[in-house]
């Protein structure tokens, strides 16, 4: 999952982002409204922590602008004004939740895995496939109850896939949607990714629930035969 | 007295009771002249009949009085009385009311008959005329006048003033009782007519009253009262809009200083939660740590702005007024922002003559001076320009500092000097907190100085500190221009 923190606190921003990314999350920053819009417009983020007070354009406007150009990214609003008031035109503007500083991480982190969620229509924070199960809340995956040891980069991927089951999802796509800016992607990462993770998912005598279509992508389904 | 209608009541009541005292005053006496004059008119026709009885006789006078004339002398409660004499004194007649008493014998001519009261014998008050009439011929003359003897005698008549003493009593009592009432009548109309005439200022009140903080958009129209009134409607209406405005930068100050504040507050605990989560993390722990401290840093550097900023407005810091140098000043200055302005590639014009000296706290000005400078410096946009000129304007010395501005609406130029206000809301300068030109104001009013701003053009925003002048040496001037 790929999560843009827009905010213009450096010390803020630069924390947020750790413990995002310490949570699994593929994280970008930036510090300005207008440089928001653009990174929104061109990088499909699943969650966008969106500080309302930003130089350049503020937060409200860039939530509008994003509506306006189509681009349906959940934001979670960051504001110190907790008015009901300010949080009505916040989520009238576009704003998905929000959030009032200073607030706690553990409820921004619960926030933000809810709006991912909420993007793939899973209510549940439990996500099954065939026999396997992701708490995303624990980020752990489980077979019949026996947990099986993923790396964090092996987690998001299943999660990722499992959230859009059913659809094929290209390389390019899962690079974007599980690799930040600053992160540099080798060309067979997502290739040595899925071969570990198929390793570990797939057992005997069950059918495999990851595939590859050639040339196209990935896709995750739990009964294909 | 704090009742304006109790002042009123007070100041015209015993104006109109003194009115109608001396009303009174004026009307008791001609009335009481008129009855007393009327009741001597009544003596006197009754004492000319009186004259008109007496006839000369063989043997004296013969006065005439007839039992029906001396109807009204017989002894009793209301008896009038006479008393004759002749021209030498002796006593012709009396009253039989009078008995063997006598009347005071003060005769007037026919023409001016003498008037006057006194107590009759009997006790009675009373008012008595004397008149002496006839000639008095000598007795040769008497006997010649055709044969028949001449008399001269005098008469006074008097009669008691009981019912005339009760009717002035009466119209006494009357004047002073209508007196009175006429008081109370009045007291009772100037106080329905004070607060029937001072019922807009009720009105006034009462909707002056009604304005609490969140309607201090209301104004009172001043045309729905009297004349009178309307200043201080007005007055009002000024005062409701400086409130207003007062109580809009005290919200705005709060605002910002809960943003401030907030936003530290808010790194300080993500910062600490992120390392508590993840403390195995030495990296990850070493930056928050080092973050942390700056954040404690910055709300170190805010709470002391604000205390100065305290200090500065209740305390007017101790001051060593000087005379000094500008020129030199302003250069040790424009050297700590030659790397900032390069960086930002600003072109700096620098108009600063030598030998200008102010009148002034040296520190304070420094201080001043360095807000000013920093804050162009900080906010011109990349490749803008700032102009620094120092001119005399006697008796005061005159520094503008002026710099370039990007969308900069005239109405954020009165809110340059409010604490913690920031054109960017979005406060990303954290060590720009927007509250060095509050302070620079302060200090500058501190030293009776005045520093102001305008916007010179759209994109021209200029800052002017006006300061006492200490005189001036010709010196070289410094006319430089850094691009």
């Amino acid at each position: 999952m790929r999560v843009l923190v827009v905010e213009d606190s450096e010390k803020l921003q630069r924390t947020l982002a750790l413990a995002l990314r310490k949570s699994g999350y593929a994280v970008d920053v930036c510090g300005d409204g207008t440089e928001a819009i653009w990174m929104a417009h061109e990088t499909p983020y699943d969650v966008l922590v969106l500080d309302i007070m930003l130089p350049g354009r503020d937060g409200l406007t860039v939530i509008r602008e994003m509506r306006e150009h189509r681009i349906d990214t959940p934001v979670l609003m960051l504001t110190v004004k907790g008015t009901v008031d300010d949080r009505v035109a916040g989520l009238r503007a576009g704003a998905d939740d929000y959030l009032t500083k200073p607030f706690a991480l553990e409820e921004l982190i619960a926030r933000v895995e809810a709006l991912v969620r909420r993007r793939y229509a899973e209510r549940n924070p439990v996500l099954r496939i065939g026999s396997i199960e992701l708490d995303t809340r624990a980020r752990t995956a489980t077979r019949n109850g026996e947990a099986i040891p993923l790396t964090r980069r092996e987690y998001r991927l299943l999660e990722y896939l499992v959230l859009r089951r059913g659809e094929v999802i290209s390389r390019s796509e899962l690079e974007q949607r599980l690799y930040s800016e600053e992160t540099e992607v080798f060309s067979n990462v997502i290739e040595s990714t899925i071969s570990a993770l198929r390793k570990k998912i797939e057992s005997n005598g069950e059918p495999p629930i990851l595939h590859t279509r050639r040339g196209m992508g990935y896709y995750v389904i739990a009964d294909e035969t | 007295m704090s009742s304006l209608r109790r002042r009123l009541t007070w100041i015209l009541l015993p104006a109109l009771a003194g009115l109608i005292a001396m009303g009174g005053s004026v009307l008791y006496p001609a009335v009481r002249q008129i009855l007393i004059a009327e009741f001597d008119s009544a003596l006197l026709a009754k004492l000319r009949a009186f004259t008109t009885l007496p006839e000369p006789g063989r043997q004296g006078i013969n006065l005439g009085f007839t039992e029906r004339v001396l109807a009204e002398f017989q002894p009793g409660p209301n008896a009038e009385l006479f008393q004759v004499w002749l021209q030498d004194g002796s006593v012709l007649a009396r009253s039989p009311s009078l008995g063997t008493q006598d009347l005071p014998r003060r005769l007037g001519s026919e023409t001016d008959p003498a008037f006057w009261s006194f107590t009759l014998p009997d006790g009675r008050p009373g008012r008595a005329v004397g008149i002496g009439f006839g000639e008095a011929p000598s007795v040769r003359e008497r006997q010649s006048i055709r044969g028949v003897p001449q008399f001269s005698i005098g008469v006074v008549l008097a009669r008691d003033t009981v019912r005339l003493n009760r009717t002035l009593e009466a119209l006494l009592a009357g004047l002073w009782g209508s007196g009175a009432l006429l008081v109370l009548l009045m007291a009772w109309i100037i106080h329905a007519g004070t607060r029937r005439g001072l019922m807009p200022v009720g009105r006034l009140a009462a909707q002056v009253s009604a304005i609490d903080v969140d309607s201090l958009r209301t104004r009172l129209i001043a045309e729905q009262y009297p004349v009178e009134l309307r200043p201080i409607v007005e007055q009002i209406n000024h005062l409701v809009s400086r409130l207003a405005s007062g109580l809009e930068r005290e919200r705005r100050f709060a605002a910002n200083a809960a943003h401030e504040l907030l936003t530290p507050v808010t790194e300080l605990r993500t910062m600490a939660e992120t390392a508590l989560q993840w403390k195995s993390d030495p990296e990850a722990t070493g930056q928050l740590a080092a973050d942390t401290l700056d954040s404690a840093r910055q709300m170190e550097h805010l709470i002391r702005s604000l205390l100065a900023l305290t200090r500065a407005e209740s305390e007017k810091a101790a001051l060593r007024l000087q005379p000094v140098l500008l020129a030199p000043l302003l250069d040790e200055l424009r050297v700590c922002f030659t790397d900032r302005m390069a960086e930002k590639q600003l072109r700096l014009e620098w108009h600063v003559p030598h030998g200008i000296a102010a009148m002034t706290d040296r520190d304070l000005c420094k201080s001043i001076l360095f807000n000013l400078l920093d804050n162009a410096v900080e906010y011109t946009p990349r490749g803008g320009c700032i102009a620094c000129r120092l001119t005399i304007a006697n008796p005061d010395v005159e520094l503008s500092i002026a710099n370039t501005v990007e969308d900069f609406p005239p109405g954020h130029v009165e809110m340059l000097f409010e604490p913690l206000w920031r054109k960017d809301k979005a406060r990303s300068a954290r060590m720009h907190l927007g509250l060095g030109l509050s302070l620079a104001k302060n200090f500058a009013a501190a030293m009776d100085a005045e520093l102001s701003a305008r916007l010179a053009r759209p994109d021209n925003l200029e800052l002017t500190l006006k300061l006492s002048s200490a005189g001036t040496n010709s010196g070289p001037s410094t006319n430089i221009t850094f691009a």
